[in-house]
């Protein structure tokens, strides 16, 4: 049985790259047969519900029209209730808190050397005047048409808006004029959203600022729309600020659960008894059958996207794990957990946590760190079979998570709604139908919805969100919508930047998630997709629940890079090629995780593979949440050099080959 | 009419004022600025500050009591 499935899934992933076939149009002779009198024979019964089931699986070979169920105009996300739960603050702990920042702010007042303060921002003043000058200048010696061209469709050269040694850019790019204004438009409905989401619970969300190191950082998160947005323009622009968004609005709103259900904040006793944390590599779904609770992936805000946003935020948690032994080339994911776990920088909150041996076993060295910290709280350990290809082993995945459900429900007195969760996976298998649109367009020549946000959005949707959030169908409808409008009129996605197809395999640089973008922008490569998006496309069983809960196994195995760095070669070397061919790409940007040991092992093979088939590879190595062992500037100058030297090409935007942001977010 | 005309004026002089002004925000990225220059410094010195719990400290007998 085992090997008949393992058969029907080959086949499977063989027939999704299968062209759609036409029969040939035959006219057959008319023969006429005798009339033959046959025995009647009793056939034994067969039951077919098994094949039915697995018939039911099959992919479509052409994507039909539909709609969406309208679940969003129904359903208020999240429960209102949650963010009204009532806060147990220590009014006294704040104050002193509170005391200790405006001593702070004193301090910094007193003991300021105001004349140097005074002189730097002269020297500021001073860089901006040159800066505006040399730009007026530049502009005056422009022709008539040449500043009309700018006006209408943006500056050409984005390296000067970086400045040595700062963290923000010295102005926002000029994208013309009418993406500047629509640029504007979504700067201020972001700052809306935000203000409007930490109003909800204001002051336990203020104090998270005055506790927590991260917090800080997400307050750049408009920067980070900026890194990800940097010279797009037209649908491209509203495809990335509309995904974004969506990211945001998630992250804010779960930013005000973290700080209402932290002991030294909120410290809500009625939240937290609803509260199922899990671990940031441990897919949501699973929380889709307990509507009544709120699900939280635990270290995602607080370490995984934050370091996305400040490439700095991590430091002083890897330092300080390290300084307690462990060794220094472990993968910075965990490692950053336990750093903030060393610092206390995590919050103290929920009811249980779910752990898991996702994506590697880097994850269980930080659950066992997590449940050490807080003894407390309960701990459930998934941990799926690392062979997931093997149909036999789905049955214990699926037994893995029928025990994970009743621990949530014995740790928090909620029941597994069955109806809930088939909804949350029908919104779910209609996302990723979308998806596979967006997929199909960019395989065409004219690829339409390239760059960081449609990455980022397509794995916080995949692993985070799940099809929990009935706002999110919109934003896949609008965005399926510009797309395939602009496809039809064959838009650049990257306008006068589309010279090379490209697609990114293995981890990327967390605290280098706008890499596509630079190499858009500078070179003219579009990433057309990331090995990190392409995981489990099957739509899930939403009637039975047997099935259902064996295609839940199959999909946990499947996340976000352990599909393809777990279970075997075949899924990280062979799928490389089949990508390739299927995506029609010329260059692989190869990611080097220095500290990750699965990948490190397949360099040689990888290497030697890509030459024989003719492929451009680019390795990149990179420190996943470190940017001191490799900096942004050393992964950029090996591309440069590789465009240089092997490709003899010339940058599209030559200010951006070399620029300082060292210390930018 | 002319009154109302007025109050009309009046109220898209300040709608223009205060777009104008968050324009020169957005486009000169003072939010990102004011972030970097003046509200991380502080706060990064309070973080710094803060009484941590030390894992070292943990009393010998203290057993775990989660599953």
């Amino acid at each position: 049985m085992a090997d008949i499935m393992n058969a029907i899934g080959k086949t499977l992933d063989l027939a999704n790259d299968l062209p759609p076939m036409r029969m040939p149009d035959v006219k057959m002779p008319n023969i006429k047969l005798p009339n033959v009198n046959l025995p009647k024979v009793e056939l034994p019964k067969v039951d077919t519900s098994k094949a039915k089931a697995a018939a039911e699986k099959l992919p479509k070979f052409s994507v039909p029209k539909f709609s969406l169920p309208k679940f969003e105009k129904k359903a208020k996300y999240p429960n209102p209730a949650f963010f009204k739960a009532k806060d147990n603050m220590d009014w006294k702990a704040q104050g002193e808190n509170l005391k200790e920042v405006g001593g702070i702010i004193m301090q910094l007042f007193k003991e300021a050397d105001w004349k140097d303060f005074l002189l730097r921002q002269k020297n500021g003043f001073a860089a901006d005047f040159a800066r505006v000058k040399s730009e007026v200048e530049e502009l005056s010696a422009m022709t008539p048409e040449e500043r009309k061209d700018i006006f209408l469709h943006g500056e050409k050269h984005l390296g000067k808006l970086y400045r040595s040694g700062c963290m923000a850019t010295v102005r926002r790019e000029w994208r013309g004029a009418k993406d500047t204004a629509y640029d504007f438009y979504e700067w201020l409905h972001m700052w809306g959203m935000l203000l409007g989401t930490f109003s909800h619970d204001l002051v336990p969300a203020l104090n998270a600022t005055f506790h927590y190191r991260w917090m800080i950082s997400y307050m750049c998160c408009v920067g980070f729309m900026d890194k990800n947005t940097l010279g797009q323009k037209g649908s491209a622009l509203k495809m990335s600020h509309l995904m974004i968004y969506d990211i945001f609005r998630y992250v804010a709103e779960n930013l005000v659960f973290l700080a209402k259900c932290d002991e030294k904040n909120g410290n809500s006793k009625e939240l937290n008894k609803k509260v199922v944390l899990f671990d940031e590599m441990t897919m949501g779904q699973i929380m889709a059958g307990f509507p009544d609770l709120l699900g939280i992936p635990y270290q995602l805000m607080p370490v995984f996207l934050v370091s996305e946003i400040d490439q700095l935020t991590c430091v002083p948690y890897i330092d300080a794990v390290e300084s307690f032994g462990l060794p220094a080339d472990t993968c910075p994911v965990p490692s950053s957990e336990c750093g903030a776990l060393v610092l206390d920088a995590l919050p103290h909150m929920g009811a249980c946590f779910i752990s898991s041996s996702m994506p590697c076993d880097g994850s269980v060295m930080a659950s066992s760190y997590m449940s050490r910290r807080f003894p407390d709280l309960p701990v459930f350990h998934l941990t799926f079979p690392v062979r997931y290809e093997y149909e036999e082993t789905v049955e214990d995945a699926a037994e893995d998570i029928k025990a994970c459900i009743k621990f949530v429900e014995e740790k928090t007195g909620a029941k597994w709604n069955w109806d809930a969760y088939f909804t949350n996976m029908k919104r779910f298998n209609e996302e990723t139908k979308y998806e596979l649109e967006k997929w199909e367009v960019n395989k065409t020549p004219y690829p339409q919805i390239i760059g960081p946000a449609y990455e980022l959005f397509r794995k916080w949707n995949y692993e985070m969100d799940g099809g929990s959030d009935p706002r999110v169908p919109k934003t896949f409808r609008k965005v399926d919508k510009i797309m395939k409008q602009a496809y039809e009129r064959r838009e650049e996605a990257w306008r006068g930047k589309m010279k090379y197809r490209g697609i990114v395999w293995s981890c990327p640089a967390h605290y280098y998630a706008n890499f596509s973008n630079w190499i858009a922008n500078c070179w003219g490569v579009d990433i057309l997709v990331e090995m990190e998006s392409l995981n489990f496309t099957k739509p899930l069983e939403t009637e039975d629940k047997e099935l259902a809960l064996q295609d839940l196994a199959r999909l946990y195995e499947r996340m976000v890079m352990r599909r393809h760095t777990n279970g075997g070669y075949r899924n990280v070397v062979d799928e490389l090629w089949r990508q390739c061919e299927a995506w029609n790409v010329e260059i692989i940007i190869m990611y080097q995780n220095v500290a990750c040991k699965n990948m490190s092992t397949l360099q040689g093979i990888l290497d030697e593979q890509a030459r024989d088939k003719g492929y451009h590879m680019i390795w990149l190595e990179h420190d996943l949440m470190d940017p001191r062992t490799v900096s942004r500037k050393s992964m950029r100058a090996k591309v440069n050099e590789y465009m240089r030297t092997v490709m003899k090409a010339e940058p599209v935007d030559p200010s951006l080959v070399e620029f300082d942001d060292e210390n930018a977010m | 009419m002319k009154k109302a005309l007025k109050v009309l004026g009046k109220i898209a002089a300040i709608g223009a004022a205060v777009y104008a002004a968050l324009f020169a925000v957005f486009y000169f990225d003072l939010d990102g600025k004011a972030l970097f220059k003046f509200v991380e410094p502080t706060l990064v010195k309070h973080y710094d500050n803060m009484p941590r719990r030390d894992p070292m400290s943990r009393p010998y007998g203290d057993k775990p009591t989660n599953e």
